[in-house]
């Protein structure tokens, strides 16, 4: 899957997973000013999400994190803005 | 041409300074259109209101499965307008607006800071450059780089068996202490000799808690006719930070979407 978004000048060894994109794509920062957007609440969750993954798959000491995700309320615009 | 019904979102990929034609659609293989206001233009397309409204939205990106193709249609899109657009401020995933007078709204609104965002990535792409530490440099490499403990080790030989003693215990808070500034002033040379290379460098904020332990993310523009400096000095960075202790990570280039996203002053 990763083959299909990255340059082919980036290095070869380098990482470029699902996880990567979604940390790139859901970055708190970017959402252009708050207003009559809906920004994406949950985008601590994904560097979680990547945490639980990694876990899986390096078979290493951490449990994987369990039970409700947390919610970055911050992220959130006041209903009103959204759909005015 | 509005959005078709109450039943639609419009989702935003992209402003950019006028519309570049794109041969294939976006998210669910729906077609691209272009909203223009003044000097901008946004790249759009319609999505089902029953993911996309904010509540099913914010429930259905924790689902990989679900998030994955629609995260990859995203990007695609930003990567065919970034090989053929200038400037380009890709927005983050799940930027929805209601009707496309809301999006207008937003270009008219936000003219002048979105046409100085597209001046910062102007001919530029992103990278990610990440130090990961391995395992923990080893005793004698945390030594040469640190005189204060050459010092108490000389002072340890020096000293009488009772006193000598105690300066052994000050003598392992004194390593830890020396290996987490060596470690952290890693960091800190990574991201200056990046400086040197690039337009701009962010240090990301470290996940906690993690199995791999980054040292460092940082998101660097890099104008796309540096982009050789760029990549002969992460190879030096790789030689210089290098396994077994240290892995220098590359990801690159990406449409500017932290840069494209972040204030003049951020």
């Amino acid at each position: 899957m990763a083959e299909g978004f990255v340059s082919l000048s980036a290095p070869r060894d380098d990482e470029l997973s699902l996880l990567e994109l979604a940390d790139r794509l859901l970055y708190r920062g970017v959402v252009v000013s708050g207003e009559a957007t809906i920004s994406v609440a949950g985008v601590d969750l994904i560097y979680l999400g990547l945490n639980v993954v990694l876990t899986a798959v390096s078979n290493l000491k951490k449990p994987p994190a369990t039970g409700q995700l947390p919610v970055n309320s911050d992220a959130t615009p006041p209903p009103g803005d959204i759909f005015g | 041409m509005e959005s078709p019904s109450p039943d639609w979102l419009v989702y935003v990929y992209a402003i950019t300074e006028a519309p570049v034609p794109l041969g294939s659609g976006g998210i669910d293989l729906a077609p691209i259109r272009w909203i223009s206001e003044g000097s901008l233009s946004a790249a759009v397309s319609d999505v089902p209101m029953d993911e996309f409204d904010e509540a099913p939205l914010n429930e259905l990106i924790r689902d990989m499965a679900w998030l994955g193709p629609r995260a990859v249609a995203h990007q695609e899109v930003n990567l065919r307008l970034h090989e053929s657009a200038q400037a380009l401020i890709p927005l983050a995933f799940g930027t929805v607006f209601r009707h496309d007078e809301r999006v207008r709204a937003l270009l008219r609104n936000e003219a002048s800071a979105l046409a100085g965002r597209l001046e910062t990535v102007r001919g530029s792409a992103e990278w990610v450059v990440a130090l990961h530490l391995l395992a923990e440099p080893d005793a004698a490499a945390v030594e040469r780089q640190s005189p204060a403990l050459h010092a108490l080790r000389g002072e340890i030989e020096a000293a009488p068996p009772g006193r000598a003693h105690l300066l052994r215990r000050r003598l392992a808070e004194l390593e830890r202490d020396e290996g987490r500034r060596v470690q952290a002033e890693a960091a800190g040379q990574v991201l200056e000799r990046l400086r040197g290379v690039t337009r701009a460098v962010f240090a990301e904020p470290l996940p906690q808690d993690t199995v791999e332990r980054p040292l460092l993310r940082a998101s660097v523009l890099v104008a796309r006719d540096k982009e050789d400096a760029f990549l002969d000095e992460t190879e030096r960075l790789r030689v210089t930070w290098r396994e077994p202790t240290y892995r220098v990570l590359l990801t690159g280039p990406w449409p500017p979407y932290r840069f494209g996203g972040l204030n003049a002053d951020g």
